[in-house]
């Protein structure tokens, strides 16, 4: 799918790339990735349920890697990991909405099945 | 063969004359005019339209309908009446096991044009809505038919996968840098430790090969002087060698480059339930300091003008220092001649400095400083030896020692 090889041509961007990613930045990278995966994963399963806006998801992709790192500064400031509420979050999010993609790629399935097309007629 | 079956048989039911449709058969490409956005797919069998000619009663004997899957149909293609045309075209648009069942289904019902339009494109519906002789039976099985059928191949399912797979491009960025970032750190931090091994290797192999050269020299010089037939020449190596003796015993003064040390205790007291150890300078901070500097390559060395050689010792006594016998009390400076490397290796990491930490920070003095121009004066102690016994290093005795150490 176009998705993997999106993030497979971002990947090989990356790493070729001369790197010039300061070290500062490493945690603050690290959360707002997990963030921007789910934003992604939850796009994907709303596309794959036909209930995808292009609006939501742009603007819940931006918003939550900002959000995310925002957490992180100010755990920083004040010297609590809040970071890691943001990561508990996420990777819940992340596994549930790649169940319901799972259920939704079975359900298609086996509904386009003829059998199941002809007794549905 | 299938769908052109379905054309026929739904140009036959609809139209009056028998010779529209064998016009229309007759002429009839694969292509169909369409209303224009929607992706179908086409059937390929253009061989079968003379079959479906002949065979147009009897559509329902369409098992093998080859569908193959293509893009847009071409617009303007050559079927007969333009009204059954736009009806065509919502029924090629559905896919090859929908249409092999609809067309079993649309020979039942004679005008179950609607069935086989189950599209997912809102046009598809449009159309249909405008060809008239709609059934809503049919038309509800379509929607359902729709909604499971998720396979479509219209762009619009597709329209989600390309901002997600942009925005998956940009978390790839994001994480191949800081892949390279954390790993590019951790390899050369191996390499270079490596190399430093290596060399460290080279450069001892190096020094034992030169202290070699520098055992044969000497020893080539003894010879040299005994075989020297004038006296002259004798006397001159002698007296070059006696000055040469005097400067390595420490007993000339010396001249050059260098660095200079000084430290001093701390003007502090130490409150009462402290030990005052770290408040003061000691014999073995001057040690460390004067093997520092032998070390780093120093070629004189003294400590408040008390000159260190071969036999010299840094004694505590009380709250002063004993060096050459001599008592000395802080502050202490410690002057050496040799390249600017002295004072790197002095401010080495771990090195001199850092051990002399504690003493800084209660307030204890340590300062360093290169010159260009560093004075030290000779060595004025007492030379000489009661018990031992000079003899030279030979190639027999080197043999020995060296069988010894080993």
């Amino acid at each position: 799918m176009i998705v993997i090889l999106g993030l497979a041509l971002g990947l090989i961007i990356g790493l070729v790339f001369p790197y010039q990613m300061p070290t500062i930045a490493a945690k603050y990278v690290s959360v707002a990735f997990l963030a921007g995966l789910d934003s992604v994963i939850g796009a994907t399963r709303a596309g794959l349920e036909g209930k995808f806006r292009l609006g939501v998801f742009v603007s819940g992709f931006f918003t939550n890697l900002l959000l995310a790192a925002s957490l992180t500064w100010m755990g920083d400031c004040l010297g609590v990991e809040i970071y890691q509420a943001a990561n508990v979050t996420f990777g819940m999010r992340i596994f549930l909405n790649l169940g319901y993609i799972r259920r939704d790629l079975l359900n298609q399935g086996e509904s386009s099945s003829p059998l199941n097309d002809l007794m549905n007629m | 063969m299938g769908i052109v079956n379905l054309v026929m048989e739904i140009q036959d039911l609809s139209a009056v004359n028998a010779e529209e449709q064998s016009s229309a058969s007759s002429s009839a490409k694969p292509a169909v005019s369409l209303p224009p956005g929607v992706v179908v797919s086409a059937v390929s069998a253009s061989s079968s339209t003379p079959e479906a000619e002949d065979s147009a009663a009897d559509a329902d004997a369409d098992g093998d309908s080859h569908m193959s899957a293509a893009g847009v149909l071409p617009a303007g293609s050559v079927s007969g009446a333009p009204d059954v045309d736009a009806l065509v075209a919502p029924i090629a648009s559905a896919l090859a096991n929908v249409v092999a069942n609809v067309a079993n289904a649309a020979n039942a019902a004679n005008t179950n044009t609607n069935t086989v339009s189950t599209g997912s494109a809102n046009s598809v519906n449009g159309a249909e809505g405008g060809a008239g002789s709609a059934q809503p039976s049919a038309a509800d099985k379509a929607q359902t038919l729709e909604h499971h059928n998720k396979r479509s191949l219209s762009k619009y399912a597709h329209s989600w996968q390309v901002p997600v797979a942009l925005a998956c491009i940009l978390l790839g960025i994001m994480v191949g840098l800081q892949y390279r970032s954390q790993a590019g750190k951790g390899d050369l931090q191996i390499d270079d430790r490596r190399k430093l091994v290596e060399l460290v290797r080279t450069m001892e192999s190096e020094r034992n090969k030169m202290s070699n050269e520098l055992k044969e020299t000497r020893a080539h010089m003894v010879e040299l002087e005994e075989s020297a037939g004038k006296r002259e020449q004798v006397s001159k190596q002698l007296q070059d060698q006696l000055v040469r003796s005097r400067i390595e015993a420490g007993l000339t003064g010396m001249k050059g480059p260098g660095v200079v040390v000084s430290m001093n205790d701390s003007p502090r007291t130490a409150p009462a339930s402290e030990d005052n150890y770290f408040y003061i300078v000691h014999d073995v901070d001057l040690t460390a300091l004067v093997n520092e500097l032998w070390a780093a390559g120093a070629e004189a060395i003294c400590v408040n003008e008390q000159r260190i050689v071969t036999r010299s010792s840094i004694r505590c006594v009380g709250p002063a220092v004993l060096v050459n016998g001599v008592r000395l009390t802080a502050p202490y400076v410690v002057k050496a001649i040799g390249s600017k490397d002295l004072e790197t290796a002095l401010r080495m990491p771990g090195g001199f400095l850092n051990s002399m930490a504690p003493l800084i920070s209660k307030g204890g003095e340590v300062k360093m400083n290169s010159m260009q121009e560093v004075v030290i004066p000779p060595y004025e102690g007492s030379n000489s030896f009661r018990y031992g016994q000079s003899f030279e290093k030979t190639a027999e005795n080197t043999a020995t020692d060296e069988k010894d150490s080993k």
